[in-house]
């Protein structure tokens, strides 16, 4: 799938921020995905059985790897994220391969074998599924106002102004002397 | 956006999918082959303790709700990416969801199901048990899934030439910009909204790509945008088939809109009156009616819109006539050199017709003929292999050797009479006087640089010799002001360095004494199925714009608004010669 974005283009260029509108969003949806854990019983099950940590701390990991989960998010879609009709398609797949990843196979791991089962279960699935829609569907508009202005900006210039028409790294076969600079 | 989908299609596949499956799985039931029953899993985790058709019915509905998600993702990230026919590439596909269930899915939703909040297992122990029956199952249902998925999801962008469309309304411009005054004999720096709308399948679906990459419905942003990237022309074509429905019949009602703003935005049009395809009433290219039917359609476009002074008659006539007759991939989809002789014979008088009707309403018009810049190459001194490159070498040249009225060689009219071109009407072309304010546009991509391989067929070489030396092979021949009036490429990553280099191809012709009046990175947003050719409606995005379907800026896009900036100050660019004297 990688290779299938890449070859559409989804380097986001210098002037977007995909990976701050990915945590900033991932953020944002871990509060309806946390609704749907709770509601479900399942945040119960994760402090209490998985993490056997407090109900605020158990709060604020899932936060964190939410955060860190719209990060990802970010840094795999690119350019791609910025899609409003797909994006919520974008993030329902990546919600359902974190859920197969993490309270399936990650998490018995680390705690002994402890799943949740029954509702719970049902909660985790409902959960990152939430939470990917959501996510997909806000990082458009989440990242739209964290673009760059195309006035102006230093660091792209330099990538692509005029020395843009020359090979950006040292060509392969041409050795540099000991001690010279570019 | 790295597709354009029918979500419609996508949903009635999904829910065929889900539903073949059910009928599927429950004939087998019903005829003593129970092997799973997923829509009654699914409708007991709703409604725990159900019975029935109320379960059936609640598991049903989620079934559809599952099938429907992955049909959009098979639609987003599967259709297309193998050569296989539509319904095995479904059944290809159905492999994934089909390994997802068996080794996670269908584990979890048996776990869902159990009364108790936690259990003590881990992936390994719920995938074990799992029996092979439910297994085959599972495989099976997927199998009826895809296939009905893959013989459902067909032709995602375009529609049926026969059908009607009327145009989106326009969504409100959110990129605020002001027109801006620029010298009035300044170089050109432009680009164009691709506007291609061929006919496809035997002439029966067309592929308009401003209605695909949402031009109709965004122009006004996109407009903007051009401006707001300090662009001074914009080539712009609108749909043929939309603004002449009928024999001298024009609706302007899709073009209006555009037309205006780009002249209150100050974006010099560049008008593309003719763009690959034709209304449906006049059929293809090999119709002798087409040269008249286009020249009354210039003439209606020149009275309706007079503050246009830019006219492409008809775009890139070589690719419409070769692709259109010759490999038979568009509108009449024929594969001979007749047809292909018609078609560049009708394109070229359609062009020189154009020309006179456009003069006689603006006398002070410039023609930009945009064509392809071709070179074939042959691969080894095999006579064979040579005298098929010299062939391609000459053809390349045809329609506008006809429109320009230049004398083509021996052999080639030779050629032209063997299939069909009556001598009066060579005669006809070559008595032709060209208008005075006509430029040559050479347009160039990675693949326009052919070789001819010991198989006799053309392989794209890249860049080989270059714009430069290609257009030079052009100028000679024809001695006119020259444009750069098509570049873009495939890969976003490497179109800023394309640009630059193309840029100083320009530079370098200019200094060695040809004059060129423009440079355009073709085309503002990105395209649509363009790197088959448009032979197919797939719906693939290619990467080739200035800005994404999203209109987002590509990096390129800040690559040309640097390249504006730093020569548009220059003395050669603030007033160039050649353009002075061209419109003066």
């Amino acid at each position: 799938m990688m290779g299938f974005l890449q070859a559409h283009g989804m380097d986001a260029g210098p002037l977007q921020r995909p990976l701050l509108a990915g945590a900033i969003t991932g953020l944002l949806a871990a509060a309806p995905a946390g609704a749907v854990l709770w509601a479900f019983g399942a945040f119960a099950v994760a402090a209490d059985e998985v993490m056997r940590l407090s109900r605020p701390t158990s709060a604020a990991i899932l936060a964190a790897a939410f955060t860190a989960a719209g990060l990802l998010y970010g840094l795999v879609f690119r350019r791609a994220a910025n899609d409003k009709l797909g994006g919520w398609l974008f993030g329902a797949v990546f919600g359902f391969v974190l859920w197969m990843a993490a309270p399936v196979v990650v998490l018995p791991l680390i705690s002994a074998h402890t799943m949740a089962a029954g509702r719970p279960a049902q909660g985790f699935l409902a959960a990152f599924l939430v939470w990917g829609v959501i996510t997909g569907g806000l990082f458009p508009y989440v990242h739209k106002p964290l673009h760059a202005q195309m006035d102006g900006h230093q660091r792209a210039f330099a990538r692509l102004g005029p020395t843009g028409a020359a090979h950006h790294h040292h060509h392969p076969l041409l050795r540099r002397r000991p001690g010279q600079r570019r | 956006m790295i597709r354009v989908i029918s979500v419609r299609k996508a949903i009635v596949a999904g829910c065929a999918g889900a539903l073949a499956w059910e009928l599927l799985l429950r004939a087998l039931a019903l005829a003593g082959v129970p092997l799973v029953d997923i829509v009654g899993s699914l409708g007991l985790l709703v409604l725990p303790g159900g019975r029935g058709w109320a379960v059936w019915g609640a598991g049903l509905f989620l079934h559809l709700i599952v099938g429907v998600l992955w049909a959009v993702f098979y639609a987003y990230f599967f259709f297309s990416v193998t050569l296989l026919r539509p319904v095995w590439q479904g059944l290809v596909f159905s492999a994934l969801p089909a390994a997802l269930a068996i080794l996670i899915v269908y584990p979890q939703l048996k776990l869902m199901g159990e009364p108790a909040a936690v259990a003590h297992a881990n992936a390994w122990t719920l995938l074990v048990a799992v029996s092979w029956k439910e297994r085959i199952g599972l495989l099976l249902g997927h199998a009826a899934y895809g296939l009905a998925l893959g013989a459902l999801y067909v032709r995602p962008v375009g529609r049926p030439s026969d059908r009607a469309f009327r145009p989106p309304k326009p969504a409100r411009a959110r990129t605020k910009v002001h027109a801006t005054e620029r010298p009035p004999f300044a170089f050109i720096f432009a680009s164009g909204i691709e506007c291609s709308y061929p006919r496809l399948l035997g002439g029966r679906w067309r592929l308009d790509q401003m209605e695909v990459t949402r031009h109709y419905r965004r122009w006004p942003e996109d407009l903007a945008l051009a401006a707001r990237l300090g662009l001074s022309h914009l080539r712009y074509g609108p749909a043929i088939h939309l603004t002449y429905p009928a024999r001298g019949r024009f609706d302007w009602s899709s073009a209006d809109g555009p037309m205006e703003r780009m002249r209150d935005l100050g974006l010099t049009t560049m008008a593309d009156l003719c763009h690959f395809g034709l209304p449906n009433w006049l059929g293809d290219f090999q119709n002798p009616e087409v040269p008249e039917a286009l020249a009354a359609y210039a003439a209606a476009f020149a009275e309706r819109y007079p503050w246009v002074r830019y006219y492409t008659p008809v775009n890139e006539m070589y690719v419409c006539a070769r692709l259109s007759a010759l490999d038979g991939v568009w509108n009449g989809q024929r594969r001979d050199e007749r047809s292909f002789v018609t078609a560049s014979a009708h394109l070229a008088k359609a062009t020189v017709l154009m020309m006179r009707e456009i003069l006689a309403r603006r006398p002070d018009a410039v023609f930009v003929t945009s064509e392809s810049s071709e070179f074939y190459q042959a691969c080894c001194p095999d006579p064979e292999i040579r005298r098929i490159a010299d062939l391609e070498n000459e053809r390349r040249f045809l329609p506008i050797d006809l429109a320009y009225g230049h004398p083509v060689s021996e052999p080639v009219r030779q050629r032209l009479v063997d299939n069909g071109l009556k001598a009066d009407d060579y005669a006809w072309f070559m008595a032709q006087e060209l208008p005075r304010r006509t430029i040559l546009g050479v347009d160039y991509y990675d693949w326009n640089e052919k070789l001819i391989d010991t198989e006799r067929h053309a392989q794209a070489l890249g860049e080989l010799f270059g714009w430069y030396v290609i257009a030079s092979q052009y100028y000679e021949r024809y001695r006119r002001p020259m444009m750069h009036t098509e570049t873009n490429h495939m890969d976003a990553r490497e179109a800023p360095r394309w640009l630059w280099r193309q840029w100083h191809n320009v530079q370098l012709i200019q200094k060695a004494g040809v004059p060129v009046v423009g440079f355009t990175w073709y085309s503002l947003n990105d395209q649509v199925d363009w790197d088959i050719a448009v032979s197919e409606p797939l719906g693939n995005v290619n990467p080739v714009g200035l800005f994404d379907l999203n209109r987002d800026p590509r990096a390129v896009a800040q690559a040309y608004r640097h390249l504006i900036r730093i020569f548009g100050d220059t003395p050669e660019v603030r007033e160039c010669p050649t353009l002075k004297a061209l419109l003066s």
